[in-house]
């Protein structure tokens, strides 16, 4: 293998026009998502931090008083700030600029804005490692995952923080073959922003940890200095570990009081997380012991098939280099191997947690979704590894003295390796939770596997345009999994009527939605005995698999008008 | 290199594109599987052409149901049939089956007719060995036939036709309908037809029961058909989130018949939707055969519970 390819400005340039195009694409696709219930807890947070934002320009002495600070960063202490802050930023730059159709994407731009950095960094990184041709591939593969699409969209975490999750790893790699300080201190750099976005972030110093000492271990076998090998990696993590936590730190004004205390408070909250329900295979898990099969079947049904195949092509051509490396007693080729032994470890650690039976699934795949940027990655590699054979098996088709390919040629067998991605992402919105691959049978096939179909009600937005058309005026509705805070940011952008009148019982409805997940199902039994109806008005899903449904009352004060 | 390489290299070199092919392939066949609104509704005229009265519509695979729902409505699909308690109790059904799919609790229904209608087979299918039912308590509870007492302290439950609906919402308790029984001690304490979802979440109408803090909760049927029936067959269950965590009281249920206990049962936490069956007594010359004959008698549903708290116990009961 050769050595890592030094970066030209086009692909810099290229980097810019993926990432770019994916925001762009999010963008353009954004309208009419409804909003996650966790995103409904963050938008409120978001408003709150924004109103600190304003006074620390205001009144700065004000906004840094116990009472300010308190009073503004106790909503949603219990995760990290960084993102929430970037939402309420975002939010106060449209209320100032007009920047966005609907309000609310105003404060899922900046997620989108992390995933399309992470579409181009993966370019970046797939092509110093592989070539331009696997660097494409791998931005394509996490690009045109449908859960990673879905989430994209979103005000979360769960993007922000794969982003800086796979940047840190970035810099560790880097800052190990530089000679200057510049990359140890972007990773504690790095690593106090991924600090302050989820407490995922804390997995990464094992992960160097473990990096440092397998580089020392291999340049050992390699008869090379243990020393030398690992030194590098090793402080940088420890500049990452006294740097990154004053950062989180500091871009937490909450934590900035009763530190000890409120630190214990976190750690205690995500220890002690309480379990919420999650189906799998017909079954509905709400306490341990979990299936240890759930996070790998998961994978295979929700990653598309050929990304996986092509990641784990990538992952044994490198493998077998690696071992090869080692085999020969080869420091120098070990070496050369040192991302992809990163990659690798990152997907340990990443699926790490759910080996335990103990580890909660509620999140679906999100949890392990910093695996999925090194999948990619990997992905990358094993296309090379196919143009290789193409080359192999065709050698006419190479250039006789550089031996590539035509790159109309490479293209071509870019689009064909990434087009079921491309089809299965397209199709799954605005259903990410929603979509599975072919592999097994599509989400009519999950369906019939008994997989989760849905969670966090965000398809009141698929059912609106419904609501917009049926419901009379003032008609109370029952929104069922939807937030409060969800549904009222749906009525700002428009989507939702303002006379609709929200209500938390299906006996007080005029209308009830229920958003199917196996425990809830007693909610669309609620209102068939409420509304003396079991005939909904309103099935939603993808592939005519029932996602929301919309149930109206047939007795009493009835507010809807028309039938289908 | 060898030819043997050479070929390996071009079947290794295809295989990824080619499965990607055949992945855009299954993604093409995904949507061409799923069934237009006309084949839904030629779907729904084929199975009202095919039912036969009191007989239910059932959906292969489940999760396709609410889309027959929402085409044959209630008259087709009534509450009774889709929060059905048991098939036994059917001689026959109409089965919807999407691409060949089949109900397993109509495995042991043998088909009479079947219509093809585009991705559906549509499928008239006969219980073998039907466990008609005489006499539904659940239909009949409601006043001049049913009432609900207490006996500690004594107490008559009021029926109301024009309760207020109560709903539990997220995790919450199912719907207290507009016809109950209220009774001293808050809407918990009442009695009517509801429908639970038990602990595999599958929708089960029955009568809400839950039990009084002390003493017995009674609901009585009173001139029930008892001479046309050999057996009283039922099921009792909870709310699956509720029971799912164990810890509860056992609450017993006991089928008095014109005062004298015919059996009783005890339910444990976890035991999900648990069928029970008692003979009915025979009367002197009758053995224990129907006798068809117009004798009547009052049954008795009696629940008691060492510890009431959270047992949201809900019961069903026919005369077979």
């Amino acid at each position: 293998m050769s050595e890592p390819q030094e970066l030209t400005w086009r692909d810099r340039a290229l980097a810019a026009v993926l990432g770019g195009g994916y925001v762009a694409w999010l963008l353009a696709t954004v309208k009419g998502l409804g909003y996650a219930r966790d995103e409904g807890f963050y938008i409120v947070a978001g408003n709150a931090y924004a109103r600190w934002f304003r006074l620390l320009v205001d009144e700065p002495m004000r906004a840094v008083s116990r009472a300010a600070v308190d009073s503004h960063w106790t909503v949603n202490h219990e995760h990290p700030p960084l993102m929430k802050g970037l939402f309420g930023l975002s939010h106060l730059l449209d209320q100032e600029l007009d920047l966005f159709a609907e309000p609310g994407t105003a404060y899922r731009f900046p997620a989108m804005l992390m995933a399309g950095g992470l579409v181009a960094l993966l370019f970046l990184w797939g092509t110093r490692v592989a070539g331009r041709a696997a660097g494409l591939v791998a931005a394509l593969a996490f690009a045109l995952m449908p859960r990673v699409f879905f989430h994209a969209h979103l005000a979360c975490f769960d993007l922000p923080i794969t982003t800086l999750f796979v940047a840190c790893c970035y810099a560790f790699c880097r800052a190990q073959e530089s000679e200057g300080a510049g990359w140890g201190v972007t990773l504690a750099g790095l690593f106090g922003l991924a600090l302050a976005t989820k407490h995922n972030a804390w997995i990464l110093p094992l992960l160097f940890a473990c990096h440092v000492v397998a580089s020392a271990v291999g340049a050992r076998i390699g008869r090379a200095s243990a020393l030398a090998a690992g030194q590098r990696g090793f402080a940088a993590l420890m500049v990452a570990l006294m740097i990154g936590p004053a950062i989180a730190w500091a871009l937490w004004p909450w934590l900035w009081r009763d530190t000890f205390q409120r630190v214990a408070e976190y750690v205690a909250f995500h220890v002690h997380h309480e379990f919420y329900n999650m189906e799998f295979l017909g079954r509905s898990y709400h306490e341990p012991p979990f299936p240890r099969a759930y996070a790998p079947l998961m994978t295979a049904a929700t990653v598309p098939t050929t990304t996986l195949l092509l990641a784990a092509l990538g992952l044994i051509v490198r493998g077998r280099a690696t071992t090869a490396a080692l085999r020969r007693r080869d420091a120098w080729a070990f070496g050369q191997q040192r991302d992809v032994v990163l990659w690798l470890g990152a997907i340990l650690a990443s699926y790490g947690p759910w080996v335990s039976s103990g580890t909660p699934i509620f999140g679906g795949t999100k949890h392990w979704m910093t695996a999925y940027p090194f999948l990619a990655l990997f992905a990358g590699v094993g296309f090379a590894r196919v143009l290789e054979a193409v080359r192999d098996a065709w050698p006419a088709l190479a250039h006789r003295a550089t031996r590539a390919l035509p790159a109309a040629l490479v293209a071509g067998l870019a689009i064909v390796v990434m087009a079921p991605a491309a089809l299965t992402t397209a199709r799954s919105h605005p259903w990410g939770l929603s979509a599975y691959v072919p592999l097994v049978g599509g989400a009519p096939g999950a369906a019939t596997l008994g997989l989760n179909r849905t969670f966090w009600g965000y398809t009141t937005g698929s059912a609106a345009p419904w609501l917009d058309a049926h419901a009379l005026p003032e008609a109370r509705v029952y929104a069922h999994d939807t937030l409060n805070a969800s549904w009222d940011q749906m009525v700002r952008d428009g989507s939702l009527r303002k006379d609709l009148v929200r209500v938390g019982s299906v006996a007080d409805a005029d209308l009830a939605l229920y958003h199917q997940e196996l425990h809830m199902q007693g909610q669309e039994a609620q209102a068939w005995v409420a509304f003396e109806t079991v005939r909904p008005a309103l099935v939603l899903g993808p592939d005519g698999v029932p996602v929301v449904m919309v149930y109206r009352t047939t007795r009493g004060r009835v507010r809807t008008v028309g039938d289908e | 290199m060898s030819r043997l390489r050479r070929i390996a290299i071009v079947l290794g070199a295809l295989a990824i594109p080619l499965v990607a092919i055949l992945e855009v392939v299954g993604e093409l066949a995904v949507v061409a599987g799923v069934p237009t609104e006309d084949e839904w509704a030629a779907a729904g005229t084929a199975a009202r052409g095919l039912a036969r009265p009191g007989e239910p519509v059932i959906v292969a695979p489940a999760w396709a149901e609410p889309h027959a729902r929402a085409r044959l409505g209630d008259d087709a699909m009534p509450l009774a049939h889709v929060a059905r308690a048991d098939t036994d109790r059917f001689p026959g059904a109409v089965q919807i089956g999407l691409e060949g799919a089949h109900a397993p609790e109509l495995a042991s229904f043998r088909p009479t007719e079947e219509r093809q209608v585009g991705p559906f087979v549509v499928r008239r299918v006969e219980n073998p060995a039907p466990d008609v039912v005489v006499w539904d308590l659940v239909e009949h509870f409601r006043p001049p036939t049913a009432s609900v007492l207490g006996t500690d302290p004594p107490m008559s439950c009021v029926w109301s036709a024009r309760s207020r609906v109560l709903a539990g919402g997220l995790a919450g308790h199912p719907t207290f309908p507009r016809e109950r029984f209220e009774c001293p001690g808050g809407p918990f304490m009442g009695a009517g037809v509801t429908v639970i979802t038990d602990q595999d979440f599958r929708p089960r109408r029955c009568l809400w029961a839950h039990p009084f803090p002390r003493g017995e909760k009674v609901l009585r049927f009173e001139r029930a058909p008892l001479g046309k029936a050999r057996r009283l067959v039922g099921h009792h269950g909870m709310y699956g989130i509720v029971e799912r965590n164990p810890g509860g009281a056992d609450t017993e249920l006991e089928v008095r018949v014109d005062g004298v206990s015919i059996g009783r049962d005890v339910r444990r936490d976890g035991e999900g939707w648990k069928r029970f069956a008692f003979d009915l007594p025979a009367v002197a010359g009758e053995g224990t055969q129907p006798s068809g004959s117009e004798r009547v008698g009052t049954i008795d549903l009696v629940i008691t519970t060492t510890d009431a708290e959270h047992r949201h116990l809900c019961v069903e009961a026919t005369l077979r």
